[in-house]
Formats: structure tokens, C-alpha cells, sequence
């Protein structure tokens, strides 16, 4: 008897779960699934949506891939066949560089944010607020941040006689002008909230112990909060790759339009204009399709080695 | 219990003023909407711009109470957006069109109204040449009101300043160039920072005989000698003869330095005419045809309107379109938001109110020499590349010539996939 009862207690949970899942499940495969299913498709054709109704939609095969990652020979040697691509997946990488700053910083940040000071609320508060400020906003304020002439920047290297660079018209200064806003704006975002969490589940009997061993704030911090802080480190290095690769359109498009010459261009803005400025839709979806294919790959690695490295701990 | 009492009072109160709303906004709909047809109007959103189309369109709803027109001011990169519009069904009846007209027509975006638009078009009245920029295939998708270039803006304090003369409309590049330096040579003796000639990118292509691509748009011809030694001349302003800012000079804004009176001559454009009237009238500025090269060739471009192909009101949109490049408006529109009426008596009528600059007339002199960006259907791209090409000598990072050579490769490949998709390929 009570195994029936057990049996349809059982049934009912999975009809309930199945209810819940179900419109998430829906929203998921109508605006996740079918796009993505879509662009693998529309990676094989070539179409210019303003020109040709649908039904004119060309397949060409492999063609765009052949054209975004292949290479010619020519008398000068082995030449990209769409140089673009490859600088512009550079500038994306590059870019990814501030990941371990502003993580560092959002740790940094999150220490200080978890002492036990008076109106520390309010500090938590100010740190996090530029994460839900406008990001164009943002945007245009780190414009007026990096202008060669009047630009807080340069003013205060000017005030050390320092000449401070063209920051976002110069080839070899715009991302790094790019990477500052970048840090500024991520490190008290989202990471130093996980970090803060994080912190506050450490167990205050294993610092007593460590302090009883005679432990100081560095053993402290290197035995004990950084081994627990490890699970929360590799979910934010993770999310940042990913959103890494994603990522650079915004700040490509509000500040320097992907210049000067193609500097602050990332793969993100290369699909976009692709897509929506020259309307090859057949090739902004391969690029797409390979940035998928980047970001699961490099997850994966990711997954494989750093998750082992947190199962460990 | 008295607070059971005005709770209640209030409800009803609330109620009552609801139901009256109501039954007003209903007699209201009644009373003015009768309207039989609704379209939309999409411009390109600018201060000077916006105010006087909203109005224009009311005074086109005023006069025409079945017709309803929607403005719809697009801020930022225009014609991309429209292009999505385009793509996503959603685009407006009627648009404004300037420098890209080719990269819609050739994708059918526009209504042939050749036959509407005839009188007009065939009229001695019209700049004709600037009409037929807006013709493909020898059938009209468009017609102009308002006709835009480029001429050289001065900062006559400044060349009084620097006792430089003002410079002449037979000047040349040669003489352009000693103006710039002594002006140059002034600023630098007397400590002041700027009087820099500010050119602008591709801006004396066309004095030198360089062409984007060539007539048949078939292939590139940045290439050129003649282009090569236009994007070198302005390299030369600027790194060599250091004339013009340089990217360590830090002048972003051209317009905003010359408004501020750092600027002595700057490559102006009609559009910018409206802004300087409002924004700079402490400096005493004039207009001036830009220098002559191998030929005396200007940037033009034009304001025009065009009716979206797939519209479901033809008539109705040309009906607007009609109103729209009237030369009652064309007056009207030309003078607040900056452009040369395409209707030549019009255009005197316009350079005759405008005050400043003092010789306004010269961008009606410039009107023979225009030449429009190509009519190409993959322009943007093509500027694109253009623009990471200049941006390339500028930098120093690569030569003028092997920049044009790299920037024609390319440019030639986006032709030929353009026209493979459009189905054009040979």
C-alpha cells in the first residue's frame, strides 16, 4: 500500500516538474534553439535579406567557412582570405586580458567590503552601482574620460608632464583605453558580488584555527580563503570567457566604430556588421557559427581542467 | 466607520472621473480622426532637422485631413537602420535619401515615379544633374529638395589675425597649401595653439581626378596615381607640412574647432550652416569654393525623398512626396536645417535671405562642379574600407600607395560578391 501511495506521490512530483519545466522549456526552444538552428543554416547560404525575399536565399555549401578561415597561396606566401577574421578574433583575445584584472580587483574589492566597518552597506551599494548604470552611458562618459585634450586622463598625466596618447584614435592605445573602461566597470560588478558571497561562507572556526597555528592575514588569505574561494573563481573566470568572446560590441560601436583601423574590433562587431551593415547574412552567421564553436571549446578545456581543480579542494 | 465612508466617496469619485474620460477620449476619436490613411515618414534625426519636418508634416496633415503622417526621426546610422527595417518588413512609406540612393535602388527598395514626378524632373526650373542622381536605370526613385557639398569654411578673424589674405575661388592646392603654412607659421610664432586647415578624408580626391571606382562601378580605382597623390596630399597636410592636426594634435571635433576659434579653415559641409549661424556668431567666418587641383571637382551629396517599393499607400505617399519638395518647402527646409534648394529659383531666393556667411552664394556656384559618392550597392562596405585604409596611411602604418592597392583588392572582391548575390555576376 505504501508503495502505491509512494509510486503516485512520485508520478504527481514528475507532472508537476514537468509543468514547471515545460514553459521555460518552450521559451528556450523558440528563442535559443530554433535561432541557433537557424543561423547553422543560414551559415551555408549566402543572402541579402534587403535584396531577395527568402525564397531567393542561395546555399553555397561550406563556402563561408572556406572564405573566414582559409588561406591562399600567393607569391607573398600564405595569405588569409579574410585577414578580418583573424585580427579581429586577436583584438577579442586581447581584450580577454582584463578578465584576470578585474577579477583580482573584484576580489580585492570584495575583501574590503567584507569587514565589519560602520555604513559598509553603503560602500557595497557604491561599488556596485556603475554594473547597473547604463552601459552606453557608461560608454560615453569614459569617451570624455579618454580625450586627448581634455580628458581626466591625460589631464592628470599632463599634471606629471606626462604627454598622455590619443587614447581611442591610435592603433596601438585604443584597447588598452578600451581594457581601463572595461575594469573600471566590471570589477565592482557582478564578480565582486559572487566573491563577497563567497567570502561570507567561509567558516570563521577554520581562520580561528589557522590563527591558533599562528597564522598571518597572507597565510590566512592563501590557506583558507583562497581555497575556498576557488569553486567562485572558476564559475566568474568561466562566465568571463564566455562572455568574453561575446562581448566588445557595444563598447566597439558606441566609442570608436571598430577604429581606427579595425583595433577595437571584435568578433561580436565583425557579425554584426556583417549582418546588419552590409546584410551578408550567410557569413555573419559562419562567423557566429565559429564563435560558438570557440566559446564551447575553450569551456570546455576550461570545464575539464578547472573543474577537476575545484572538485579537488 | 468614517474611514469606510471617504474610502467609498473616493471610489466613487474615481469611478465617476473614469467613465467621463472614457466617453470624452471616445467622442474626441470621433470627432477628429478622419483619417482614412496613415503613413509613416522616416528622416534622418537631427536638431536642426526635426523641428522643421514635424511641422512641415503637420501643415501637410492640415491640408491634407485624410492623410496621416507619422515622422519618424532616426538617430545615428541611418540608412543601416532603414536597410533592417527594409529587411524586417517594418519599413516606412516614406524616407529621405541621400548619398546611399544606389545601395536601395539596386535593391528595388523604391517606387519608379518617373511618371509623377515628369514635370519636374524634365523642368529647366530644377538643377537637373542633382535630379538625376536620383535615377537608376533611366527610371526616377526619388527626387531631391535640397542639394548639400562641401566648401572651405574661414575664420576671417584668424587670417586677419596672421595678415593672411582671405583666400579667392580661383585659388589652388598650391596657393592652399602656402595660406595653411603661413597661417601655421603665425599660430606658431605668436604661441597660439591651432590655426590648423583642417582637410578631411577623400575630401580632394576628385581635384586630382581620383575616383572611388570607375564609371561603370565595376571595379576600384583607389588605386589610381591620381588617387594615391590625393590621400598622400592630405597625409602631407598633416604629418609633413603639419598644416592640418595630426592624431597628436588631439582635435576630434573639426567643427567644434573651428566654433571655438582654433580652426582657421575647415572642409564645411551646407548642413553645418544652421549650427554655425546658432553656435559661433562671435566669429566672423566666410565661405570660400575649395582649392582647384588637376580640375576643380567638389563633394556633393543631396537631400531627397523617396516612396518605399512595397508601400500600401502609393498614392498617398507621393502625395507627401510632392509636398515635401514643393519649393514653398524646399525654402522652408533649406534654410533651417542647412541645404541648397534644387529648385534654382528657390536657391537664389535662399542665398539672398541668408546674412552670414557673407558669400553665401558660392555654394550655388559650386553646383557644376559636384560629384556625388558613387551609386554603388555595397557603398558602405566600400567606405568602410576606405576609411581603415586612409586610417592606415595617417598612422603611419602603412603608404599611401600600398594602402590603395591593398584597400582596391578589397574593394574589387566586395563588388564582385555584391553581385553575385544580387545575381548581377557575369
Amino acid at each position: 500500500m505504501k508503495k502505491v501511495l509512494l509510486r503516485q506521490n512520485q508520478q504527481s512530483d514528475k507532472w508537476a516538474a514537468l509543468g514547471f519545466l515545460t514553459p521555460n522549456f518552450i521559451g528556450f526552444l523558440i528563442f535559443t534553439s530554433l535561432p541557433v538552428l537557424a543561423t547553422l543554416l543560414l551559415s551555408l547560404t549566402e543572402w541579402d535579406p534587403v535584396a531577395n525575399p527568402l525564397s531567393k536565399i542561395q546555399f553555397v555549401g561550406l563556402a563561408n567557412f572556406s572564405l573566414l578561415l582559409g588561406f591562399t597561396h600567393t607569391t607573398h606566401g600564405w595569405v588569409a582570405n579574410d585577414p578580418n577574421f583573424w585580427q579581429f578574433t586577436w583584438n577579442t583575445l586581447f581584450f580577454m586580458l582584463a578578465i584576470p584584472v578585474s577579477m583580482a580587483l573584484a576580489l580585492l574589492l570584495a575583501i574590503g567590503l567584507n569587514q565589519k566597518l560602520r555604513g559598509i552597506a553603503f560602500f557595497r551599494a557604491a561599488f556596485y552601482l556603475p554594473s547597473v548604470a547604463a552601459g552606453v552611458g557608461t560608454m560615453i562618459l569614459w569617451i570624455w574620460i579618454l580625450n586627448p585634450q581634455y580628458g581626466l586622463i591625460n589631464t592628470i598625466l599632463h599634471s606629471m608632464s606626462i604627454n598622455g596618447p590619443n587614447w581611442l584614435q591610435d592603433y596601438y592605445w585604443a584597447k588598452p583605453g578600451l581594457m581601463l573602461m572595461m575594469v573600471s566597470a566590471s570589477m565592482g560588478g557582478t564578480g565582486m558580488i559572487i566573491y563577497l558571497a563567497a567570502l561570507q561562507d567561509v567558516p570563521q572556526a577554520l581562520y580561528e584555527a589557522a590563527r591558533i597555528d599562528g597564522a598571518g592575514h597572507w597565510d590566512q588569505f592563501i590557506t583558507v580563503t583562497w581555497p575556498a574561494l576557488k569553486p567562485a573563481t572558476f564559475f566568474i573566470f568561466t562566465m568571463s570567457i564566455i562572455e568574453g568572446f561575446q562581448g566588445g560590441f557595444d563598447m566597439a560601436y558606441v566609442m570608436t566604430n571598430g577604429g581606427p583601423d579595425g583595433a577595437t574590433s571584435t568578433l561580436s562587431y565583425y557579425t554584426w556588421s556583417e549582418a546588419f551593415q552590409y546584410f551578408h547574412m550567410g557569413y555573419a552567421a559562419a562567423i557566429a557559427v565559429v564563435m560558438f564553436l570557440i566559446i564551447a571549446i575553450i569551456t570546455g578545456i576550461v570545464w575539464r581542467y578547472g573543474g577537476d581543480a575545484v572538485k579537488a579542494v | 466607520m468614517i474611514g469606510i465612508y471617504i474610502k467609498a466617496r473616493c471610489l466613487i469619485w474615481l469611478c465617476t472621473t473614469f467613465i467621463v474620460l472614457c466617453i470624452c477620449s471616445g467622442c474626441s476619436r470621433q470627432g477628429t480622426t478622419a483619417y482614412t490613411t496613415e503613413i509613416t515618414y522616416a528622416f534622418p534625426s537631427a536638431a536642426t532637422r526635426d523641428p522643421v519636418i514635424k511641422a512641415a508634416l503637420d501643415e501637410f496633415t492640415r491640408t491634407h485631413p485624410t492623410i496621416k503622417v507619422t515622422p519618424l526621426p532616426i538617430a545615428g546610422d541611418y540608412y543601416s537602420k532603414l536597410m533592417v527595417m527594409i529587411a524586417g518588413n517594418t519599413a516606412p512609406d516614406v524616407m529621405w535619401m541621400g548619398q546611399s540612393f544606389g545601395e536601395f535602388a539596386q535593391r528595388n527598395a523604391f517606387l519608379d515615379i518617373s511618371k509623377e514626378m515628369q514635370a519636374e524632373a524634365d523642368s529647366q526650373k530644377y538643377f537637373s544633374r542633382v535630379i538625376d542622381w536620383y535615377r537608376f536605370d533611366e527610371k526616377l526613385y526619388g527626387f531631391p529638395y535640397g542639394i548639400d557639398c562641401l566648401l572651405t569654411f574661414y575664420n576671417k578673424d584668424i587670417f586677419r589675425k596672421a595678415d593672411v589674405p582671405f583666400p579667392q575661388n580661383d585659388w589652388n592646392l598650391d596657393q592652399y597649401l602656402s595660406i595653411a603654412q603661413r597661417l601655421q607659421h603665425s599660430a606658431v610664432a605668436k604661441n597660439i595653439p591651432g590655426f590648423y586647415a583642417v582637410g578631411g578624408e577623400g575630401v580632394f580626391a576628385g581635384v586630382f581626378d581620383g575616383h572611388i571606382l570607375s564609371q561603370d562601378l565595376s571595379h576600384s580605382t583607389v588605386n589610381s596615381p591620381q588617387y594615391i597623390k590625393s590621400v598622400q596630399f592630405n597625409e602631407d597636410l598633416k604629418n609633413k607640412y603639419q598644416v592640418s592636426p595630426g592624431l597628436a594634435s588631439g582635435v576630434v571635433d573639426k567643427n567644434q574647432a573651428f566654433r571655438l576659434g582654433t580652426v582657421a579653415m575647415v572642409t564645411g559641409a551646407t548642413w553645418d550652416i544652421p549650427i554655425l549661424q546658432r553656435d559661433a556668431k562671435d566669429i566672423d567666418w566666410d565661405v570660400v569654393l575649395p582649392p582647384r587641383g588637376v580640375k576643380r571637382a567638389i563633394w556633393g551629396s543631396s537631400s531627397g525623398i523617396c516612396v518605399f517599393s512595397r508601400t500600401a499607400h502609393p498614392k498617398q505617399s507621393i502625395e507627401l512626396l510632392k509636398y515635401l519638395v514643393s519649393p514653398k518647402m524646399q525654402l522652408k527646409i533649406c534654410r533651417l536645417s542647412g541645404c541648397i534648394p534644387t529648385n534654382r529659383q528657390v536657391a537664389q531666393q535662399w542665398a539672398e535671405d541668408i546674412k552670414t556667411p557673407e558669400h553665401i552664394e558660392n555654394f550655388i556656384k559650386a553646383i557644376p562642379y559636384l560629384e556625388p559618392s558613387p551609386r554603388a550597392v555595397a557603398l558602405s562596405e566600400i567606405k568602410s574600407k576606405m576609411q581603415r585604409a586612409t586610417e592606415r596611411v595617417m598612422m603611419g602604418r602603412a603608404t599611401a600607395e600600398d594602402a590603395m592597392n591593398n584597400a582596391a583588392e578589397q574593394i574589387d572582391r566586395v563588388i564582385k560578391r555584391q553581385n553575385r548575390l544580387l545575381g548581377k555576376e557575369e
